[in-house]
């Protein structure tokens, strides 16, 4: 961690309370849509408003603090090399393209390509990856389908 | 007490799958507690899945031994390596690696685990004890007290202990809107929905809290990991002269034990306070302040001893009145909840024998500790050399998996992927992560006992203090409201008095 003062710190919180206030705001705005019941004086949308609300004032007072402060903080820490950088990345986005494919594919294959790219990623040997992605994908497959009875995709080929 | 409840509930326990439960739940908690970087928290969210598919007094006691065992096992990390397992350690990690440094690593870890085996024993019993004598004082309350008792736990968690209150109470209020999404259970009409049909059933709150505790941290664990060095110092048998230590620290565990299950009922206040309260306190009155730092069991002893005995307290306001005191125990209440044992004064009366079988979990949880935590002691330069890449690959799976099971449907893999980056964002800009969980859990309470009230008291907010227990919480919430006012006032004072009398 590397010790920033003003300005740094000043972006570091203020964003995020800008971002809180949006939030907020939206929430408000959205809670403005919702239907009312005739003769319900407190429907649906009260306490959304009330949290938008606090959200906007809490949201407002993190990055007027930020703007404030003169104190030095700890900001953002130092970047990850690239490698992490990708490996985090695979994280997400594998499982962006894991959400559809897991039916047509099934769960073992597509749990083992995944694990296995992430394990490549984290400077696992090849073969070993390979080795431990496969297995730890039959694994949980056969303890959740056989012993919790959870119906895990077999794929379209169906061989798992 | 009913002797034939509590009879049937040790009946209950004694059932070889329920204490097999127990075992492997322990086995989990201890290694998931024991490496660095994966905390207590976690282990209880990757449980829950598989506690899912349990009747209800296997599932709870998994959960009660896991989040116990794990808890205890985070100090080893913390006395070897100075990296705590877990959030409740941290408060006497530094004193534990000072006995490392000095080459009494078995002084530090023997004395942790036995304070934690007294506290956790004596927060169980306090929780035997005091949750059925207050449920049937909470048979009485309407939705005003519920409705601020509910505000206060959220007031507590957000007001004590929390390092940047505004942040601490905006995760929160982002947790409560997360609990707004679905069906408004006053009318059923869709909220925040955005026309999605999964949507209307509300933001699932298993593969959430597996995204915001697992996703997440597997996510900092690559980009940012520990560096986890190899532990060279020998590690002695942990129960050599440790009688010596525990008895010359005894008024340290007997105080830590009461102030950590005091602390650990409070609503909304968990163990993790307690131990940095109790180190505090072993402190102020120590004969031998000037040694803390620099390896002195005592503070250790309070400290270890308050954390555990504070995880038996917190759960009585969790069944007594559905109010969570950490995220481990809103994890728990989402568990009973699951399994259609709605926390609350009326569990006390309809599952009588359950609960008390329950309260014998807690009791065996907590003398399963020392036969474990000496094993995980002798293995903990093989659970600390775990190869991290390996690990984090497993933890993504069980999360995958986890998150797939509740409903047997990608949905729940597509909220936990947005729940962990959303907690991953938060907490890189310094937002706790705990008050989220407190309020998807707390939010409808508060909510549903709000609106109930308002309608009972048509629309009046005096109506609110009108009953005796709830003004007087309601008067307590505004005091913790309050606080950093009264503080802020109190120190000027101070200032002003002590520049006054150096003039």
């Amino acid at each position: 961690m590397t010790g920033r003062t003003g300005p740094s710190r000043m972006i570091a919180d203020a964003v995020p309370g800008l971002v809180v206030a949006a939030l907020g705001l939206v929430t408000v705005l959205g809670a403005r849509t919702l239907p009312t019941l005739p003769g319900l004086a407190y429907g649906p949308a009260f306490f959304p408003t009330v949290i938008g609300i606090v959200l906007v004032l809490l949201g407002g007072g993190i990055a007027t603090k930020a703007v404030r402060s003169t104190e030095a903080g700890t900001a953002i820490g130092p970047l990850p090399p690239p490698r992490r950088l990708v490996a985090a990345g695979w994280v997400v986005l594998g499982l962006l393209l894991y959400l559809p494919l897991l039916q047509p594919a099934g769960f073992v294959p597509l749990t083992t390509g995944y694990a296995l790219v992430l394990l490549l990623l984290l400077a696992v040997r090849p073969l070993p990856a390979l080795l431990y992605a496969a297995l730890l994908a039959l694994l949980v497959e056969r303890a959740f389908v056989k012993l919790l009875l959870v119906p895990l995709p077999a794929g379209a080929l169906g061989i798992w | 007490m009913p002797l034939a409840d509590i009879a049937a509930g040790l009946a209950m326990v004694a059932d070889p799958w329920v204490l097999t439960v127990i075992l492997l739940s322990a086995f989990f908690g201890l290694f998931i507690g024991a490496v660095p970087g994966l905390t207590a928290t976690m282990a209880t969210a990757l449980l829950v899945p598989v506690t899912f598919f349990m009747d209800p007094l296997p599932a709870v006691a998994a959960i009660v031994a896991c989040t116990a065992m794990a808890i205890t096992a985070g100090d080893i990390p913390g006395a070897l390596l100075r990296i705590p397992g877990t959030p409740a350690s941290a408060a006497y990690t530094d004193e534990a690696y000072a006995l490392t440094r000095a080459g009494r690593p078995e002084i530090a870890l023997g004395s942790s685990l036995l304070a934690a085996v007294a506290g956790g024993l004596f927060g169980s019993i306090v929780l035997m004890l005091a949750a059925p004598a207050l449920a049937r004082v909470a048979l009485g309350f309407s939705s005003f007290e519920y409705f601020w008792l509910a505000l206060l736990g959220l007031s507590c968690a957000t007001f004590l202990g929390a390092v940047d209150r505004l942040k601490a109470l905006a995760s929160l209020a982002i947790g409560m809107l997360i609990s707004t999404v679905g069906m408004d259970t006053m009318t059923g009409l869709p909220r925040f929905t955005m026309g999605s049909v999964e949507l209307m059933g509300g933001i699932s709150f298993i593969p959430a809290m597996i995204g915001m505790f697992a996703l997440s941290e597997v996510l900092r664990g690559i980009l940012w990991p520990d560096r986890v060095p190899r532990v060279t110092v020998r590690i002695g048998s942990p129960l050599r002269g440790i009688g010596r230590v525990l008895a010359s620290c005894r008024v340290n565990l007997a105080r830590g034990s009461v102030i950590g299950t005091t602390v650990g009922i409070l609503p909304g206040v968990g163990g993790d306070l307690a131990a940095w309260i109790c180190y505090a306190t072993a402190r102020r009155f120590s004969r031998t302040p000037e040694k803390f730092g620099t390896g002195h069991p005592e503070g250790l002893v309070e400290a270890g001893a308050a954390n555990n005995s504070g995880l038996g307290g917190a759960w009585v306001p969790a069944l007594v009145f559905g109010i969570p005191g950490d995220a481990v125990t809103a994890i728990a209440i989402g568990v009973l909840y699951m399994k259609g044992l709605n926390p609350g004064p009326r569990l006390f009366v309809e599952q009588a024998p359950m609960l008390y079988a329950v309260f014998a979990c807690f009791l065996v949880a907590n003398l399963l500790l020392i036969p474990l935590g000496l094993l995980a002691i002798r293995a903990a330069r093989r659970l600390l050399a775990v190869p991290r890449p390996q690990l984090v690959a497993a933890v993504l799976v069980f999360s995958i998996v986890g998150s797939f099971a509740i409903n047997n449907s990608v949905f729940g893999v597509a909220v936990m992927l947005a729940m962990g980056l959303l907690a991953f964002l938060l907490e890189s800009a310094r937002f706790p992560v705990a008050p989220i969980i407190l309020g998807i859990v707390l939010g409808p309470l508060v909510e549903q006992n709000f609106m109930t009230s308002m309608t009972i008291a048509d629309g009046s907010l005096p109506g609110f203090f009108a009953r005796p227990v709830a003004g007087v919480l309601g008067v307590v919430t505004i005091l913790v409201w309050l606080t950093p006012v009264l503080g802020a006032l109190l120190r000027r004072r101070g200032g002003e008095a002590s520049s006054g009398a150096g003039s």
